[in-house]
């Protein structure tokens, strides 16, 4: 450290540069028991004299990238499924509405105002007003376009970084599961696709995206999500800042399809055989762990296959200083080692003193307040000769 | 929105000492590399790089014309998945409404996706020998020894280049090494003649059994017709079937000559000649220092003499004037370590084995005129399987009853009055002239004064112990033959052979170079009384760097003088070089120049035979936490998996031997660990090529976390209104009795500087209720 050299505005300059990482979830992550974990905090029973069980389930279950119980797991996504307090689902359901405004519902329909909440929790964060609806097209207004019974998929910030990036998200899905064989006992809901093979995946995407991108004042960029293999199809939203896709199950699956199995009920037996259509029997009847097991692990394939992938960004924000030493600056030291007792430049034979010019070498730049604090410093990885004959600039680069 | 003021009062610093346990295992023979360090903490086999499409163009086009037939699949499948996304996209922007085709191909190619870096990036713990040219671990090594080594030196013991002068004689034998071997000590006019009245005393550890061959007796020290004394079994084993207790057999006078292992020890006594033979009646346990003694004298209680193990005795009854042979047919030599299977008749072979004929050459003093013939294998058949240390002959009887003699075997003796033999298996830097190995194929004549021969590790990189300087008698100042541990060079023709070849394929090299090994004993304490009254007490290798003698240590700098070097020779390779230095690592075969070519090339004349351990901040955080380094070596190079050495630390940056399972010596220095900077060194020669097969080491971390808490009062009466424009009134339940309160809900709490910036913010995982009534304390809390 030898001279203070002062910085203008000139020789700062920021950029801005974006990074891109290849997002990759198996199959077998969310499908897997192991991998997906469920939080089994809230318990749903009934006041009807029959109802002499309860459920205890999710509200949501958090997919992993590996068994959750060791220490190097991390968390990928959540998944948890909601449903709009003026759907037909709703309405079909609710037997009716107390005087505080609560709606109420026979103990066959399971959790439903669990699901409304998450609902309006996903409104209120996404579209700003938790009353407000979901529709895919995103500014659509058509009643068509209603999302009713979304799937919601949270991809962790580790994955999202500082957003999805546009037209890159894939997902593969199963559109239908087991279809039953007449006089067959079978259950399309947990299992036995290989007895049942369920029909072959579809492709959902946001490529295309890009020329329709919308914002939404609280989620941020907008696009929609759509069939592939038909992309007037929209079946989505996708929220690339908040990293969260928005599935509408009544059009990415087969609503009608008749969903059979067993599964838990507040009846007095903890379970109960299902058989009917998937909206809204299945999604009213069936708890939130229930409705998202069977998304998990009949929906999305089992194998070590991708079933979805995205690339996210992460902005770096650079300041760059560009710290200028002409030719007849810094090029002295006042290092103690510099010289010695008498003042004499070490490394100048004594001869030469006085012929011979001053040089030092540069192996750290302080970069200073104006009350010449010092706030950053940068070290060299080799030291550079500065003598009257070089003309330096040091950029250094300051990465947030 | 309120604000308030928070001072000091209102803040708490936790801080949080974590202490991470680590084992790491590094095997070049077994299952490789487990408990290596991530770099990065935070790891998903989900992400992956982007390979963009000109990127996976260009690598395409790049293997295609490399001129290899192969295209790799990689490639390959990154430029499909590239393209394929690219032509969903074209085909989205011409309108196309079926992508399903391409997206097909890109979300199945995902998979093979290269893993992000930092997935897989790890930082092994790094061991390394000094290297025989100039490399980056030679820098490590001057580092460690000239700048960190006298930074810390003022807070750990031992932190510099030397080691503690406390060994042991370890013997052992498998079929990889030589039975016939023994320290001899010539009896040069009849100088260990035993007295009529005598004490033998050493300390001992029965270090070796194995479940997978019968135990056999092994002499600890033999005189011809005098005495014998051998560590026999016990008849108990442990968990795994190995002989886990043993006793002492005691053989003397004329049952001296009967070999340990034809002796039936149901009944070891029986007519003469086997009338003298005697067992202890306690035992010696596996892995136990245990001090014996045993003493007899013609005049002392009847003639009835003491088998001691530690405080235990047995008593035993030799009715007779003497013990020792005839004075006219005195034994020519003590052994140490083998029992000599030649009668009172055969006192040729006893002669043989310090015969002049080798005396010059293997540099030992021994009677005029002592004949010389062979000595068979099968006569050097009892190798003992043990380690001892502190070996001494008294002239007198000793009875360790006695208050005076019961602490006799805690420290060393300060002088050697009354003693007629006297081995502690010091370090003394002087030997007798002897041939000195310096190539496998060459020798000079010459003394040693160093702790292994640096001319064999300066020119050839090889490893040779000098033994010489270990085994001598401080009673007669004068060194053993090393029967069967001499090294001889190689005469016939052979190439392509390294020092390291020709010493670990050698059976009796490698024996030589581990009848030394630090001691772990902690029941004895050495003085060097004997060492500052020697003719060497001035010796260099006594000092530590720029101080007075200290005896306790033997220094590892200066090895070689620096003045042997070129300065004008700048080069470290090629012809000019070559001629000057001769014989190297890599050519031994030619002989020595005027210079050592690894001192000459790395410029350092401190010891290269050490170990260091290079552990990265990855395992421990700030530093290692004292007293818990530990580090395991299952099979010592060269000893056939007889020989493991365990190192732990003692807190005090010293590394020490803590194998044995009485009371360990954590004094031994035997090495340093410089716990904040992560550097561990094993200093001592006597363990070559430690941890150099499999590295076995666990210790513990330390790493602060700090913690800043701040307790934010919510007073009655305060934060009693939003300023959100949706905020409105109302009471918190409807409960007649709070109809006149009204509630906030809070939501998120700010952090403020003196000119009002927010510099934190705190949200709730869900709003907090407060009342006008309400009152409580919000406490946040930071981690650093």
């Amino acid at each position: 450290m030898a001279t203070f050299k002062t910085i203008s505005s000139a020789d700062i300059k920021t950029t801005k540069t974006v990074l891109n990482q290849l997002i990759d979830f198996v199959e077998e992550d969310v499908s897997g028991s192991t991998s997906r974990k469920s939080y089994q905090v809230f318990v749903t029973s009934s006041t009807h004299p029959d109802a002499t069980n309860s459920i205890t389930s999710s509200l949501f279950q958090t997919v992993f990238d590996q068994d959750y119980s060791l220490q190097t797991a991390n968390e990928l996504f959540d998944v948890t499924y909601g449903v709009f307090s003026g759907s037909t689902s709703v309405a079909s359901a609710s037997t009716d509405t107390d005087v505080n405004g609560k709606i109420l519902f026979t103990s066959q329909s399971v959790m439903m105002r669990e699901k409304i909440n998450i609902y309006r929790q996903f409104a209120q964060t996404l579209l700003g007003n938790a009353d407000s609806r979901f529709r895919a097209p995103f500014s659509s207004t058509s009643a068509t376009d209603d999302i009713d019974n979304p799937l919601f998929l949270c991809f962790k910030r580790l994955f999202v970084r500082d957003g999805i990036k546009r037209e890159t998200f894939a997902m593969r899905f199963f559109q239908s599961c087991s279809s039953p064989i007449a006089g067959d006992t079978y259950d399309n809901i947990f299992g036995q696709t290989a007895a049942h093979p369920s029909s072959a995946s579809v492709i959902f995407t946001d490529v295309g995206a890009a020329s329709s991108i919308e914002r939404s004042q609280f989620g941020g960029d907008v696009g929609n999500i759509v069939l592939s293999s038909d992309t007037t199809q929209t079946v989505g939203l996708m929220f690339y800042q908040k990293g969260i896709a928005v599935l509408d199950l009544a059009r990415a699956l087969d609503e009608t399809q008749i969903m059979s199995g067993t599964i838990s009920s507040v009846g007095d037996t903890a379970t109960t055989t299902h058989s009917a259509s998937f909206i809204p029997n299945f999604v009213n009847s069936a708890s939130m762990d229930d409705i998202i097991r069977h998304i998990s692990t009949e929906r999305f394939g089992t194998g070590s296959n991708t079933f979805l992938t995205f690339q996210n960004n992460t902005k770096i924000n650079s300041t760059l200083v560009f710290c200028r030493a002409t030719a007849d600056e810094f090029n002295y030291s006042s290092n103690p080692t510099y010289t010695n007792s008498e003042g004499r430049i070490l490394v100048i034979d004594e001869s030469q003193q006085g012929e011979e010019k001053s040089f030092s070498f540069v192996t750290s730049v302080g970069l200073y307040d104006a009350n010449e604090e010092l706030l950053a410093t940068a070290k060299l990885s080799r030291p550079v000769e500065k003598n009257d004959e070089k003309d330096l600039t040091f950029r250094v680069r300051l990465d947030f | 929105m309120s604000f308030v003021k928070l001072d000091n009062g209102n803040i708490e610093h936790v801080s949080i000492l974590l202490r991470p346990n680590v084992h790491f295992i590094s095997s070049s023979v077994g299952a490789g590399v487990t408990g290596s360090q991530f770099v990065s903490s935070v790891r998903s086999p989900a992400i992956k790089q982007v390979i963009d499409l000109a990127t996976a163009q260009q690598n395409l086009a790049e293997d295609v014309l490399d001129g290899v037939s192969d295209v790799s699949k990689f490639n390959v499948d990154n430029y499909f998945r590239a393209i394929s996304l690219k032509k969903a996209n074209t085909d989205a922007q011409a309108g196309l409404t079926d992508l399903s085709k391409p997206l097909d191909t890109y979300l199945g190619l995902i998979d093979e996706a290269p893993k992000d870096v930092r997935y897989t990036k790890q930082i092994d713990a790094f061991r390394f020998d000094p290297p025989f040219k100039f490399t980056k671990n030679t820098t490590e090594k001057n580092v460690i020894r000239n700048v960190l080594m006298p930074y810390h030196r003022h807070k750990y013991e031992n932190c510099g280049f030397w080691y503690t002068n406390y060994n042991t004689l370890n013997f052992f034998d498998n079929d990889k090494i030589p039975s016939a071997s023994v320290l001899a000590y010539p009896s040069v006019d009849e100088r260990y003649h035993l007295p009529d009245s005598f004490s033998v005393n050493m300390w001992i550890n029965p270090r070796y059994s194995s479940a997978d061959k019968d135990y056999r007796a092994g002499t600890i020290l033999h005189i011809s017709s005098s005495i014998c004394l051998s560590l026999v079994s016990g008849s108990s084993v442990d968990e795994f079937g190995a002989e886990d207790t043993f006793k002492l057999l005691l053989q003397l006078s004329q049952s001296a000559d009967i070999p340990p292992s034809t002796i039936d020890l149901n009944s070891p006594s029986g007519t003469y000649p086997r009338d003298l033979i005697f067992t202890s009646s306690q035992f010696l346990k596996k892995n136990n220092w245990h001090n014996i003694l045993v003493a007899w004298s013609n005049s002392t209680n009847n003639s009835t003499g003491s088998i001691f193990i530690d405080t235990e005795e047995t008593l035993f009854h030799v009715p007779s004037a003497s013990v020792s042979a005839n004075t006219d047919r005195s034994p020519p030599c003590l052994l140490l370590g083998n029992y000599l299977d030649a009668d009172y008749e055969g006192l040729k072979s006893w002669a043989s084995i310090v015969g002049t004929d080798a005396s010059t050459a293997e540099g030992y003093r021994t009677d005029s005129g002592v004949e010389a013939s062979e000595v068979s294998t099968y006569q050097l058949s009892h190798p003992l399987n043990a380690e001892i240390h502190d070996v001494r002959i008294y002239n007198k009887f000793i009875n360790k009853n006695l208050t005076k003699y019961k602490t006799i075997s805690d420290t060393s003796p300060a002088s050697t009055d009354d003693l007629i033999f006297y081995v502690p298996a010091y370090f003394f830097p002087s030997s007798s002239q002897r041939n000195v190995l310096v190539t496998p194929f060459q020798e000079i004549t010459s003394t040693t004064n160093d702790p292994f021969s640096v001319q064999f590790s300066f020119g050839v990189g090889g490893k040779s112990l000098n033994l010489e300087n270990y085994t001598l008698d401080f009673v007669t100042m004068e060194q053993p033959r090393h029967y069967g541990l001499f090294p001889q060079t190689i005469n016939t023709t052979i190439q392509n052979i390294t020092a390291d070849n020709y010493i670990y394929d050698t059976g009796s090299n490698v024996k030589r170079n581990m009848t030394i090994l630090p001691n772990d004993n902690g029941l004895h304490k050495p003085i060097y009384d004997l060492l500052e009254k020697s003719l060497m007490s001035s010796s260099a290798m006594f000092k530590k760097s720029g101080r007075a003698s200290d005896y306790s240590i033997i220094s590892l700098e200066n090895l070689i003088p620096t003045s042997s070097l070129f300065p004008g020779l700048v080069f470290t390779t090629g012809s000019i070089f070559d001629q000057i230095v001769g014989s190297a690592p890599d050519n031994p075969g030619v002989a020595p120049g005027s210079v050592l070519t690894i001192a000459q090339r790395t410029r350092d004349v401190s010891s290269n035979e050490i170990t260091v351990l290079d552990i990265s901040n990855l395992y421990y955080g700030s530093k290692i936490h004292p007293k818990s380094f530990h580090l395991y070596e299952e099979n010592l190079t060269g000893s056939g998996g007889d020989i493991s050495v365990n190192i732990k630390d003692n807190g005090r940056g010293g590394l020490y031997r803590a194998d044995c399972l009485t009371a360990q010596a954590d004094w031994n220095n035997i090495g340093t660990i410089l716990y904040e900077e992560g550097a561990a060194v094993i200093k001592t020669p006597n363990l070559f090529y430690y941890g150099k097969d499999k590295v076995d080491m666990k210790l513990r971390g330390e790493q602060q976390l700090h913690s800043l808490v701040m307790n934010i009062p919510a007073f009655t009466g305060f934060f009693m209104s939003s300023s959100n424009k949706t905020y409105e009134k109302y009471p918190p339940d409807s409960a007649p009795s709070n109809e006149n309160l009204s509630t906030v809900h809070i939501s998120t709490v700010n952090i403020h500087d003196d000119n009002f910036n927010v510099i934190m913010q705190a949200n709730f995982a869900q709003p907090i209720n407060k009342t006008e009534e309400d009152e409580f304390v919000i406490r946040l809390k930071q981690d650093f």
